[in-house]
């Protein structure tokens, strides 16, 4: 039984309670499971599945070295980590989007977007939480800037003079406007998927393929509602 | 460096002990013996070579990921970060008048960058490039050396996933995508997103026939079967030319008893434009990385002058060595004999006649008593110890 077990790497955190319900309308959990237990690993033998619970930010790391099959993990935590696993569905939950924001008083600097900004000022600071995502996008508009990193409360970096702009991920848009900030670009959207390790997906095909038809008509059952 | 008494080592490189470095060095053993039984020949070229000789050659990807350094004569150089190009380099300057095919394989350590600190950035590879030779029966041979080498390691059961990238585009076109469409498909499919594969196909127009192939060609997977459900949606020859030649690649194998092994994969791709044929990779249950992967790289000589059809692999040594570690590392090695006695002479030529005879054999050379010189012995657990008067 242990060869045909499949590990299934969950996030802790907002994504959490989205991952449970999809599992269980699946067909996949039996009964429920605590977020924040002392177990960081339960087996489900009948189920042939085994649950890793991890930090959010972890899930694609797990699944990369093949420590866990399958994960659920943020669109946004994917695309800032690059790392080599399959995305297999989305799950059109837990959505956030990743933004440009500035500070509302500083609103008319950005009237020609951020490159008009750059024309004008000469520089562009962007502090972020996702140097990756927002290296990319700087690239990718073509704009010169310099980011700079920061763990966490990156919405006072403007509000002090350590950054212009930030690139940040929001959901309701409730921080930004707490904090006095507007958003003046999108980057892209970011959905919870159900990733694979590359190796599994493709040695323990079978078994993935019934629990990937399951989740997915379980999301377009979570759709409907 | 130093710090506080300890020395320290650059991240993504190792020490390998006696233990782990017997386990590495015997299956490199293992695997050059089988290359050299199918006529493959060991070459070794420099660690570090011209970085615009061979930078250009090579595949995007890995070309970020080189270490480079300017020499005393202000010259670029790179490390070598993988085999294939400097063969390439080797057969296309030193070797392009000697007749064809050539068959040549490796073991050897190489270097790429980390995208992360502490991430490995030295490898050791084994494997084999066949060069001059572009029919189905070369890379049949390829990847069935492929399939012996892994069977051969001792890692237990495998699978190898087999896709042909004549054959995807060939899909993809008869599909009705655009030409750009096509390109991002293969994005898409290179990313293993099939998020982003799934937004692809539900915007682009195709008819009810295009839908179909888009939605099942990611789940194809299995055996021959597969061949011949594609077989109606591909109409560009060179796309059936591969499908025939894949199929053949299948028989040969199935033939070999690789047919439990071996499965169709259209959707690995390893990497674009690099590839231009057949492509493969090797797994093992419970190692989350690939064991090996390769295939038919026809363009690649062309680009250092010398235009010639190869096909290759390489396997990963240390992943097949952790691989083979899950089953315990092997005892440190202990020889046979241990030989104490005050007269040296007489203790190096009795040792050189033990090892004429096939026995490892240890002298002891610290002068110690006999006493702890026997206690040293039996505590490492050497079989016979010798004291010689």
């Amino acid at each position: 039984m242990s060869q045909a077990m499949i590990t299934f790497a969950l996030p802790k955190g907002r994504l959490f309670t989205v991952a449970r319900s999809l599992l269980q309308d699946a067909g996949l959990m039996q009964g429920s499971m605590e977020e924040s237990g002392r177990r960081l690993i339960s087996i489900d033998e009948k189920a042939g599945l085994r649950y890793l619970i991890c930090r959010a930010a972890d899930v694609p790391t797990f699944v990369e070295n093949g420590a866990a099959d399958l994960g659920i993990a943020g669109k946004d935590v994917i695309l800032e980590q690059g790392k080599e696993i399959c995305e297999l569905l989305d799950l059109k939950a837990g959505a956030c989007r990743f933004v440009v924001a500035v500070p509302a008083d500083r609103q008319q600097d950005f009237a020609g977007g951020l490159p008009g900004f750059v024309a004008r000022y000469g520089q562009l600071r962007v502090a972020t939480k996702f140097p990756r995502v927002a290296q990319g996008y700087l690239y990718s508009q073509g704009l010169p800037g310099e980011i700079i990193k920061l763990s966490g409360i990156v919405e006072l970096a403007p509000l002090v003079g350590l950054a212009e702009v930030i690139i940040d991920l929001v959901s309701s848009g409730c921080t930004l406007k707490e904090n006095n900030l507007v958003a003046v670009a999108e980057i892209t959207g970011a959905t919870a998927r159900l990733v694979a390790n590359r190796v599994a997906y493709r040695l323990k095909y079978e078994r993935l393929a019934g629990i990937v038809a399951a989740i997915k008509q379980a999301v377009s059952k979570q759709a409907q509602i | 460096m130093e710090n506080s008494g300890t020395v320290l080592m650059p991240g993504g490189v190792r020490d390998l002990l006696p233990a782990e470095a017997r386990c590495k060095r015997e299956l490199e053993n293992r695997l050059l013996s089988l290359f050299a039984s199918w006529g493959y020949q060991e070459v070794v070229t420099p660690t570090f070579e011209y970085y615009e000789v061979l930078a250009p050659a090579m595949e995007a990807l890995l070309r970020d990921r080189l270490y480079r350094f300017i020499d005393d004569r202000g010259q670029i150089m790179l490390l070598r970060p993988d085999m294939t190009t400097p063969i390439a380099r080797l057969v296309s300057s030193r070797l392009k008048d000697q007749q064809l095919p050539q068959r040549f394989c490796y073991v050897t350590n190489i270097f790429r960058r980390d995208d992360q600190a502490g991430q490995q950035r030295e490898y050791y590879q084994a494997g084999v490039e066949l060069l001059g030779a572009a029919s189905p029966e070369a890379d049949a041979e390829a990847l069935c050396l492929a399939a012996e080498a892994l069977r051969l390691s001792g890692i237990g059961s495998f699978r190898l996933a087999v896709g042909q990238v004549d054959v995807l585009s060939g899909i993809l076109e008869g599909s009705g995508l655009t030409g750009s469409e096509q390109d991002l498909a293969k994005e898409a499919l290179n990313r293993k997103d099939l998020v982003a594969w799934e937004q692809l196909v539900t915007m682009a127009r195709l008819n009810s026939a295009g839908q179909e192939i888009m939605a099942a060609l990611p789940y194809l997977h299995g055996g021959i079967e597969i061949l011949d459900r594609v077989a109606g949606w591909i109409e560009n020859p060179r796309a059936r030319e591969g499908l025939a030649g894949l199929r053949q690649v299948w028989q040969i194998l199935a033939g070999c008893g690789f047919r439990e092994e071996l499965f169709i994969d259209l959707t690995l791709l390893r990497g674009l434009g690099y590839y231009t044929g057949i492509v493969f990779e090797g797994y093992a249950p419970g190692v989350g990385y690939p064991l090996c992967g390769g295939g038919r790289y026809d363009d690649l000589l062309s680009k250092l002058g010398f235009s010639c059809p190869a096909t290759g692999f390489a396997l990963s040594i240390e992943r097949i060595v952790a691989a083979l570690e899950r089953n315990g590392l092997p005892e440190d090695g202990v020889p046979d004999f241990y030989l104490i006695g005050a007269d040296s002479c007489r203790l190096f030529k009795k040792a050189k006649a033990l090892r004429e005879s096939g026995y490892s054999v240890e002298i002891a050379v610290n002068s110690l008593p006999v006493a702890e010189a026997i206690a040293y012995a039996s505590r490492k657990g050497i079989p016979h110890i010798v004291v010689e008067d």
